[in-house]
């Protein structure tokens, strides 16, 4: 079966002019020997014959334009096809571009609406709660000298303010008179020359006629106290005393730590208003009974009394001029009247 | 380049040779010239459609199946890479829309047997039982003058497998070679020529049965 199948092609690939010369040539050696197989050979060739010669049918005339129809046919449906794809595409794309914008928008508006969160004033709510708050204090930032400092005001501001404050005036000097009335001026003379050395200051008592002694002083306000604090000593042997601060205000029966505490007060307003409470609390004193006694015990309570006596080289002297050079001072002038 | 025209050694017209000049019709086509479309189209169509009738048997169909083609042919000539030829590649394109065609119309090959052995052509078949009974081979002009004959040829064809039949007209109507077969069918060398042997060894079975 296997041969008659290969001999069945090998004839056929024959007739058909497939074959190699040397195949063609033991084919017609095959088929010159044997008779079956060149019978098989003829039938081959006959059917070949038969198929070959059906006649040849031409295609329709009209086929060429139909084709060249068809094909304008394609081409305009392609064409609408390609229309329709367009017009889709188009849609396509403003519906994306369309979406697009819609999610930019709603971008900005959160963005927008956190930005709003976080700087705005605050809403309704936040609104009213400051109207509630309006009264309360609101803290305000105050610059003072290039330094910022936060102070509690009680005037409502919608918001922090930055104000620049006037710079605090400078420590006025204090410049008083004193005048003592004593019975012994020489004996208070040479007490008051005896504080003025232990002190470190210069004595510049002017004498004047009619047994007066002037001492002018000027000094710190450390240095006033220790020598008020010695001059304490002597201070009930004065017959009167009597404080003129810048000639405007008068305190009589000033004693020293009042002199002092006047002294200290940073303003001159200051000094004066001490000044004043003093006189007024002092004439007080005059007019109520048993005023000795109290004088003695506030003597005893008097700080002054404690203080105690510095002790200064004249480095430490030149030192604390120096240090105290610019700062607050003193200018007293004492001036003791002898009582007759 | 395939020169290789037709074989026809019954003295009819080439109508079918196979110029160089494809490659230049096929790119000036591709460049969109109408007239090179119309050269390409009016130098097979009639190939075309001889080949699509004899596997169809249907003018009619032939004449829809050659016009699908061409336009299948235009559409797709940007496609081609020039692998294979442009005369085997129109008709792979030919070839494999009638088998498709066949696949719908299976049932067609058996009904045409039915009318190979009716009684209509008794002189067809008088002359074909003479011809498988000489032992010279027949006059080829005889044989394409009876009509009768070569409906009879036909009705045998439309009893062979599709395959078959496809291989036996591209042979001896088109006059491919095996290689050429091959390439249109897409199938290898080996396959062709065990079709061919088949399908010859069929159609005289058939031809014996028919005259019985």
């Amino acid at each position: 079966m296997k041969e008659n199948q290969n001999i069945d092609e090998l004839l056929n690939s024959f007739i058909d002019g497939e074959l190699g010369p040397r195949e063609q040539t033991e084919v017609q050696r095959l088929v010159a020997h044997d008779a079956e197989v060149a019978g098989k050979l003829r039938e081959l060739q006959k059917c070949r014959l038969m198929v070959s010669v059906l006649p040849f049918d031409d295609a329709p005339a009209e086929i060429t334009q139909d084709i060249k129809a068809a094909l304008e046919r394609k081409t305009l449906l392609g064409a609408r096809h390609s229309d329709f794809e367009q017009r889709r595409g188009e849609l396509h794309l403003f519906a994306r571009k369309f979406a697009a914008a819609a999610a930019m928008f709603l971008l900005v508006v959160a963005l927008g609406a956190v930005v709003y969160t976080i700087v705005s004033p605050g809403d309704a709510k936040h609104k009213k709660v400051a109207v509630d708050k309006w009264s309360q204090p609101v803290k305000k930032v105050v610059v003072q000298k290039s330094e910022i400092k936060e102070v509690a005001v009680s005037k409502p501001v919608a918001s922090p303010q930055v104000v620049v404050e006037k710079p605090v005036a400078k420590v006025e000097d204090f410049t008083g008179k004193v005048e003592l009335r004593v019975r012994d001026v020489a004996a208070a003379d040479a007490f008051i020359h005896r504080a003025f050395e232990d002190n470190g200051l210069t004595s510049q008592s002017s004498p004047v006629g009619t047994g007066r002694k002037v001492y002018s002083i000027d000094c710190s306000e450390q240095t006033l106290k220790s020598f008020l604090g010695q001059l304490k000593g002597i201070w009930s042997r004065f017959d009167s005393t009597r404080l003129l601060v810048n000639e405007t205000a008068v305190v009589d029966g000033v004693t020293a730590e009042q002199i002092y505490n006047i002294a200290e007060q940073a303003s001159l307003t200051g000094q004066i208003t001490t000044a004043k409470n003093f006189a007024a609390l002092n004439n007080m004193n005059q007019r109520l009974p048993g005023k000795e006694v109290m004088t003695a015990m506030s003597d005893k309570q008097d700080d002054l009394a404690n203080i105690p006596k510095p002790v200064l080289t004249a480095k430490e002297k030149a030192k604390e001029a120096a240090v105290t050079e610019g700062a607050k001072r003193i200018h007293l002038t004492i001036v003791i009247t002898p009582n007759k | 380049m395939d020169e290789r025209g037709l074989i026809n050694k019954d003295g009819r017209p080439e109508t079918a040779k196979v110029s160089i000049d494809d490659t230049v019709l096929v790119e000036q086509c591709r460049r969109g010239d109408s007239l090179a479309m119309e050269r390409l189209i009016l130098k097979y169509q009639n190939r075309i459609y001889n080949i699509i009738l004899k596997m169809c048997a249907n003018a009619d169909d032939a004449a829809e199946l050659t016009q699908d083609t061409f336009v299948k042919i235009i559409e797709s000539i940007d496609g081609f890479r020039g692998k294979s030829s442009f005369y085997t590649w129109a008709f792979r394109i030919a070839v494999n829309l009638t088998l498709n065609y066949c696949k719908r119309n299976s049932k067609f090959a058996a009904h045409s047997l039915d009318g190979a052995n009716e009684g209509n052509g008794e002189q067809g078949r008088a002359q074909l039982r003479e011809i498988l009974a000489d032992a010279n081979l027949p006059d080829p002009g005889a044989v394409a003058a009876n009509r009768e004959l070569c409906e009879i040829i036909m009705r045998v064809l439309m009893t062979l497998d599709d395959e078959q039949r496809a291989v036996v007209l591209l042979r001896d109507i088109e006059g491919m070679n095996y290689a050429q077969i091959a390439e249109v069918l897409n199938i290898e060398l080996g396959t062709v020529k065990s079709r061919i042997s088949r399908a010859r060894g069929r159609l005289k079975e058939i031809m014996e049965t028919i005259l019985q």
